[in-house]
């Protein structure tokens, strides 16, 4: 048994971590101060191959796998939570299903330009009204001859804004729940639809986070995923990969936050001494640290298991809840071990406070993770029992 | 490289562990738990070679790893953690020869200790006064003029099969120079003179296991059985702790698992009997935050694990593992005794069974506040 990562797992980290120093923590406040998409800083991410970083090779991408992926948005987002969804998404929902579900045609087209970061993904699932209960989705795609023609709006879309493709989950049949969803690649260069309320969010600020709307858009029938009513399972599987892109997100957000209040800890003085050498400080700290380093190793369960392309839905969904989860608290404390400094702008705790929130959220909430779990030990515990 | 998954010696040491658990083990726990000390078992675990799972093999020992014993460690947990911590202080003590003694203390201690020979192995290292802060331990060994031998005058307190083991590791003071540096560790023959057992603590779980006061007067003990050297006692007991900490996380997380199991079986019978609205999200709920705290306390044991087999410092990744086990496995005993129904509040349920065993797992080998001492030190040193 090993826990120590191998020479490229380690590189992949140094690299990510000296992006992260040089380029991304010298921005993050001001980027989420004015709520500017990191344009500059993407591009970047393209060069280091980290848009598509378990695409192989031949489909242009960086050709590592997930525990490599999920290494990097670890470090990328302890630079910048904003960031690191950005870069999330591309190569969780846009990439993954693109490589997994298309064919060799459509990853020529598609993932190709995605995976080198010439053109930018977003995932269109949700929409106003229906989140967690996807298949009560109403967005329609009907065939009329080689094409489907898309009416509906999809909510809460990361990069709505930026992206050029958009990988979208729609009803082909609405007379059935799941199994008459369909999934495609939208080009919207070839296929226009419109963006429509750009979201004004608490953390997170430097990503757009649209609404998209499709008013009889035209797809070409050679752009759907896999076969007519397996879109569910394409989304479906595509958020248990997703789900360790953000459970590494809030990981790293909950690691800048810790090494900050450590820092802090050493420096501010209180009763003649530095505050973390009180006991109820040390004990805040220490449990930051436990905690974060559980979620890790939660993490890097998930990713090896979809690695070895094992079932890892179950693992998957306790690393994103447990590091959400753990992201969450890490923050509070680390805001609370700032005292009043901790609530102003001037330093940078209140802002990952409201960095790690959205983690409980997108991509499933506790909720539903917590149901995806219930379920597979359920399964596991009472063998033969339902 | 990252590798997760045991290799195939440690994999057959923990299923030779769960093969002998789940078969013999489980029939027997709820006699220990009445109070019946563990000692056909012990004797089980020594001819299965589980008594000196690190130990080299030259000592009959199985030679194998960290890894393999917190495996295994967890296995016989699930079904008797009054077995477990027996099975825990006896290995404690083996390896703590195995790498502090010399080749005599191997091939007559070592070996006898892995073959059974001494029942249990003890560890006394807490006293009356002191217990986290062990380097204060007043025990008192005193070399005597010819320097033959060591007298001990003092006591020991918390001593898990005091009264039952056949050789016990003492930490005792040879020097009032320095504090750390003034202890010394002893292998103590309890069938010598000066040797006395105290009371048997009455306990909330571990019934099974006897918790023994131990009292030294006058007793006379070789000078050929100190372990290591004089002065080094301290250090002893530390890395018996740094390796210890593992081990009770493992067997803080069997316990757990055990009465995870008990749980959802329970209310998947309930849940067929009762549809009131709600109540099946709210226990899949508590399922889901008990499972996956337990996955992750288990990583933290392996971790910490795998850095001691690859012989790292992992003081810090130890301490984690210990009290996040820990506490993660009292929070699912907790959940799990809300979820079960009254039937498995019974004092001899496998969840009120469990809810009474594990929670020592918190207080022993290292409270809770000692693992976040010791991991904020470390933090601290590490910037």
């Amino acid at each position: 048994m090993d826990f120590a990562l191998d020479d490229i797992h380690q590189m992949v980290q140094e690299t990510a971590r000296r992006f992260a120093d040089s380029e991304l923590l010298p921005i993050a406040a001001e980027i989420d101060k004015k709520g500017e998409y990191p344009a500059e800083k993407v591009k970047k991410l393209a060069q280091l191959g980290f848009l598509g970083m378990a695409v192989p090779e031949r489909w242009d991408g960086a050709g590592l796998d997930n525990l490599a992926y999920a290494i990097a948005m670890e470090e990328i987002s302890r630079g910048c939570a904003s960031t690191g969804v950005i870069m999330s998404v591309n190569n969780s929902l846009v990439c993954d299903p693109i490589l997994r579900h298309g064919n060799d045609e459509q990853r020529a087209k598609f993932l190709k330009p995605l995976a080198r970061g010439d053109l930018l993904g977003c995932f269109a699932l949700s929409e106003p009204g229906s989140g967690s209960d996807a298949a009560g989705m109403r967005c329609e795609a009907i065939r009329d001859g080689d094409h489907y023609i898309v009416n509906g709006t999809k909510n809460w879309i990361t990069n709505g804004k930026e992206a050029d493709i958009c990988v979208l989950i729609a009803h082909t049949d609405p007379s059935e729940r799941h199994r008459g969803i369909s999934a495609f690649v939208v080009d919207r260069r070839e296929s226009p639809y419109g963006i429509g309320k750009v979201e004004d969010k608490l953390g997170i600020k430097g990503s757009s986070t649209t609404s998209l709307v499709f008013d009889n858009t035209r797809v070409p029938v050679a752009n759907r995923l896999g076969e007519e009513g397996a879109g569910f399972k394409v989304a479906m599987s595509t958020l248990d990969g997703g789900r360790i892109g953000i459970a590494s997100q809030a990981l790293g957000i909950a690691r800048i936050a810790f090494e900050e209040a450590l820092a802090y800890s050493r420096e501010r003085e209180a009763f003649g001494k530095p505050i973390g050498d009180f006991g109820a400080i040390r004990e805040m700290l220490a449990d930051m640290a436990t905690e974060i380093d559980a979620a890790r190793l939660l993490i890097w369960q998930a990713a090896i298991g979809k690695d070895n392309k094992g079932r890892f839905g179950k693992h998957s969904a306790m690393a994103k809840l447990y590091a959400s989860e753990m992201s969450a608290r890490v923050c509070h404390k680390a805001l609370q071990i700032h005292g009043g400094y901790g609530y102003v702008k001037e330093y940078n705790a209140e802002r990952h406070v409201r960095d790690a929130r959205i983690t409980e959220i997108y991509e499933g909430t506790s909720e539903i993770q917590r149901l995806v779990i219930a379920r597979a030990v359920q399964q596991e515990l009472v063998a033969g029992a339902r | 490289m990252i590798e997760l998954q045991p290799n195939d010696a440690e994999r057959a040491v923990w299923e030779k562990a769960a093969q002998y658990a789940d078969t013999v083990l489980a029939g027997r726990a709820a006699a220990h738990d009445a109070g019946k000390f563990p000692e056909e078992s012990v004797a089980d675990l020594a001819k299965l070679g589980l008594l000196g799972i690190k130990s080299p093999v030259e000592y009959g020992g199985l030679g194998c790893s960290m890894v393999a014993y917190v495996g295994a460690m967890r296995a016989v947990a699930r079904r008797c953690a009054s077995t477990a911590v027996t099975m825990a202080v006896t290995n404690m003590v083996g390896d703590m020869i195995a790498l502090f003694g010399n080749e005599a203390q191997k091939n007559t201690r070592l070996r006898a200790l892995c073959g059974g020979d001494y029942g249990a192995g003890a560890f006394a290292l807490s006293e009356p006064a002191f217990g986290s802060d062990a380097a204060g331990l007043q025990c008192k060994a005193v070399r005597t003029d010819d320097g033959s031998a060591y007298v001990l005058d003092g006591s020991k307190m918390w001593i898990t099969s005091g009264d039952r083991a056949g050789i016990a590791l003492v930490m005792a003071r040879t020097s009032d120079a320095s504090k750390a540096g003034g202890i010394t560790a002893f292998l103590v023959d309890p069938k010598l003179p000066g040797f006395g057992v105290g009371r048997a603590e009455k306990k909330m779980g571990l019934r099974g296991s006897t918790t023994v006061a131990l009292h030294f007067e006058g007793m006379r003990v070789p000078a050929s059985d100190v372990l290591g050297s004089e002065g080094m006692g301290f250090k002893v007991a530390m890395t018996a702790l740094d390796g210890g900490r593992c081990g009770i996380g493992a067997q803080a997380v069997g316990i757990a698992e055990a009465a995870l199991q008990a749980a959802v079986q329970a209310s998947a019978k309930r849940r067929k009997a009762d549809k009131t609205a709600g109540t099946d999200q709210l226990s899949g709920f508590r399922i889901a935050d008990m499972a996956t705290r337990l996955d992750a306390a288990w990583l933290l044991v392996l971790r910490a694990s795998s850095m001691l087999d690859a012989g790292k410092r992992a003081t810090r990744e130890a301490a984690m593992a210990k009290v996040y086990a820990t506490e993660a496995a009292n929070f699912v005993a907790q959940k799990a005794a809300e979820m079960a129904g009254p039937e498995q509040l019974r004092d001899d349920s496998i969840v009120g069974r469990a809810l009474r065993d594990v929670r020592v797992s918190r207080i022993y080998e290292g409270t809770s506040e000692i693992q976040r001492l010791v991991i904020g030190r470390e933090l601290v040193r590490a910037l």
